[in-house]
């Protein structure tokens, strides 16, 4: 190919948009999805529930196939046999560790009220901190058995360290009545992305969490405000006698649920914000991702819409929600710039099982 | 025929256009952009896919990471008709029936090392258990099971209670640290909690006409108590629980404990071990023993299933009267006064 001379760009400032360099779809069939769904649920009665992990499986290979990066589908190259294992040593590991906790929870159960107290503390502590650890090694394993075009995409960094990060955030964030979480929510995206490969391509995270606490503080704020308040009037009530009076206390009974109706719609905008905040933050090289379209009614009319198909087919049109749900996803993620894709290189093999954990609290990573 | 084809390397993303002829002994793959290359059939792997349109993907035993991708669906139907074992298809009923079987068969043999094992290591193991920490277990269910029900504390009751739990008491060979107490409660039930702690709901005191049948129940309690049932039934509820919550995730709690044992603590062979047991002690102390028959009787012929826990939870009353019964020897375990007492157990004063 010639060369052709890089012209600086127009002094006036303008800089073209980046142009949509990738194409990225969902074009999973409908009616092959209810075909694996349905045949995995009868194998998975029929077979008391062990078929579970090859039901897995074979609905990620067909997600996986479907979804696209210019006309090339992913591939999911797990087994069932590596879920199935995977489960069985977390079995081996949690259940002794489980029954040890009942055998102390029996003990101490009518001892002093601090016993009670920090071993349901030690209990919370611990299962969050499993579930966390169990979320993060089900990623390693998935995306070392996703690839593209034949090269792995590669989770690293420790399970642990990312439980003990969620944990000591969880804490500041009861501390600071909340204020914590849009950091807590920067620091984990940031962990996952910065130990992300696609071969020997670094993701990375460019987010801070200030920036999504600005967007946080407006669905705070309003919260604090109207619960201080609802605090106040029920001390003012207090102290003038009227805490007894039936209206009083209807008043205060139905307050919560008038800032849960008012705040509800705000959680939607809050999601999808900060769906945008970690999309729009992930870079791949020179590839840059972001969901320019979503906004907050979009996730409610997708959610409302899968309660409605769900709930009115008795559940049997589910196949159908999770594939609005996985179409809606890929579709509002928007690839711009350019990667160098013939010049990525293999990444090294991930872990022989997995998702033990994960699968043990039952935690579905799709 | 060459098909047109992709191919990636499995070192880099790069995909090469290839094309890719099948012969007898294995496919040739040419491109521009590679060298030629042969892949034997019996190196061949047909990765799965779902769906019809789905191109045929392959790739290599001796390497997996190679990728040969040809959307030709006549490509497909040459290379199967050619090597049929290659064919996902193949076999896969076979395949089905194998996994329902086996599955099935896992199951199976869990379900039979329970039923089997669990009494052979439940007896041990609940015997190694210390009796400080049973006592503390028996404590926490008890906690549960009566909850925010009172203990019934009518002096005059307690007393004739006492009176009645030590003349029991007498004929117990070994002994056993038993405390009884008298719970507010309508149901007609009686149970021994692991520690020696005996509850008897109210509702079985109202029941019952004459102090010999509390004795009778009493001493069937004790019974249970003397052999460690609870203790028994509470490992193996313990273990059931680990399988369940190991395949389900569901949460054991003690909770859970407290009603198992009301519901379906015992096995057949424990009640009529209980039932036995009772009826010795009774003789032993030289009590009358036939209250415990008397009130399996009283118990048949009310069937009103909603106070009488006692019928769904035990085996076949008839069976177990038949077997316990015995004359009217021996002495009246409380007199009419000290009975009348007692039925007033639960009441104010």
């Amino acid at each position: 190919m010639a060369s052709v001379p890089i012209s600086p760009l127009p002094t006036g400032g303008y800089v073209a948009p980046l142009p949509r360099s990738h194409t990225l779809d969902y074009v999973g069939p409908t009616g092959t999805m209810f075909a694996i769904f349905y045949k995995n649920l009868v194998l998975t009665i029929l077979t008391l529930g062990i078929y579970r992990f090859w039901a897995k499986t074979r609905l990620r290979r067909f997600l996986w196939a479907n979804t696209q990066v210019d006309g090339e589908g992913f591939e999911y190259t797990g087994t069932g046999k590596e879920l199935f294992l995977g489960f069985l040593k977390a079995v081996a590991i949690l259940v002794p560790l489980f029954g040890a906790l009942q055998v102390l929870e029996l003990l101490v159960l009518d001892q002093t009220m601090i016993g009670i107290a920090a071993l349901s503390i030690f209990r919370v502590v611990l299962i969050v901190g499993l579930v966390y650890a169990g979320t993060f090694s089900a990623r390693k394993f998935r995306m070392s058995r996703t690839t593209w075009r034949g090269i792995r995409f590669q989770q690293t960094g420790s399970m642990w360290r990312y439980a003990g990060m969620a944990l000591l955030g969880f804490f500041l964030t009861a501390v600071t009545l909340g204020l914590y979480l849009p950091f807590l929510e920067a620091k984990l995206a940031r962990y996952e992305m910065d130990n992300l490969r696609f071969g020997s391509a670094a993701f990375r995270f460019t987010g801070e969490g200030k920036t999504l606490l600005k967007v946080f503080l407006w669905i705070w704020v309003p919260f604090v405000v109207l619960a201080g308040g609802i605090g106040v009037l029920a001390l003012y009530l207090f102290s003038a006698g009227q805490l007894a009076d039936p209206k009083a206390q209807a008043m205060l009974g139905f307050l919560p649920f008038a800032i849960m109706i008012v705040l509800y719609p705000s959680m939607f905008w809050y999601m999808a914000r900060a769906a945008r905040f970690r999309a729009d933050n992930t870079h791949l090289e020179g590839l840059s991702f972001s969901m320019p379209r979503l906004t907050g009614w979009r996730i409610f009319t997708l959610l409302l819409g899968n309660s409605l198909i769900f709930t009115f087919s008795l559940g049997i049109l589910y196949p159908l929600t999770t594939q609005r749900t996985v179409r809606f996803w890929v579709r509002q993620l928007h690839l711009s710039g350019a990667l160098d894709v013939d010049a990525i290189a293999q990444a090294e093999r991930g872990p022989k099982t997995g998702e033990g954990l994960a699968g043990f609290f039952d935690i579905d990573v799709g | 025929m060459a098909f047109a084809g992709t191919y990636s390397d499995g070192k880099t993303a790069a995909r090469h256009d290839v094309g890719v002829t099948l012969g007898p002994f294995g496919l040739t793959i040419s491109g521009t952009t590679l060298p030629p290359m042969s892949w034997p059939i019996r190196d061949l792997v047909v990765l799965p896919a779902d769906g019809r349109a789905a191109p045929l993907r392959l790739t290599r035993r001796s390497n997996d990471e190679l990728r040969l991708v040809v959307a030709d669906p006549v490509f497909r139907e040459l290379l199967f008709r050619q090597s049929p074992s290659l064919d996902p298809r193949h076999g896969r009923v076979g395949r089905t029936i194998a996994l329902i079987g086996g599955s099935l068969g896992v199951a199976a043999a869990f379900a039979a090392a329970f039923w089997f094992g669990m009494p052979l290591v439940s007896r041990p193991l609940a015997n190694a258990i210390p009796p400080s920490v049973e006592a503390r277990i028996g404590d926490s269910i008890a906690e549960v099971l009566i909850g925010r029900q009172e203990t019934c504390e009518n002096p005059d009751g307690e007393n004739a209670l006492d009176t009645l739990v030590e003349r029991v008491l007498a004929g117990v060979e070994a002994p056993v640290d038993i405390s009884v107490e008298v719970v507010k409660s309508p149901m007609v039930n009686a149970i021994a909690l692991p520690g020696g702690r005996i509850i008897i709901f109210a509702g079985l005191i109202a029941k019952v006409e004459g102090s010999d049948e509390v004795s009778g129940v009493l001493a069937h309690e004790i019974g249970h108590i003397v052999h460690r049932h609870s203790m028994q039934a509470l490992v193996r509820h313990f273990a059931l629980s680990m399988v369940v919550t190991a395949f389900t995730g569901n949460d054991w709690k003690i909770g859970g404990a407290a009603q198992f044992l009301i519901q379906n603590a015992y096995s057949r062979e424990a009640e009529a071990e209980a039932d036995d047991t009772g009826v010795a002690i009774l003789d032993r102390a030289g009590l009358r023993a036939d209250g415990l028959a008397a009130f399996f009787g009283r118990l048949q012929k009310d069937h009103d299933d909603s106070h009488l826990r006692y019928i769904g939870t035990h085996p076949p009353l008839a069976d177990r009267q038949a077997k316990i019964a015995r004359g009217h020897g021996g002495k009246t375990v409380l007199s009419d006064a000290d009975w009348a007492a007692l039925r007033t157990i639960c009441k104010q004063d």
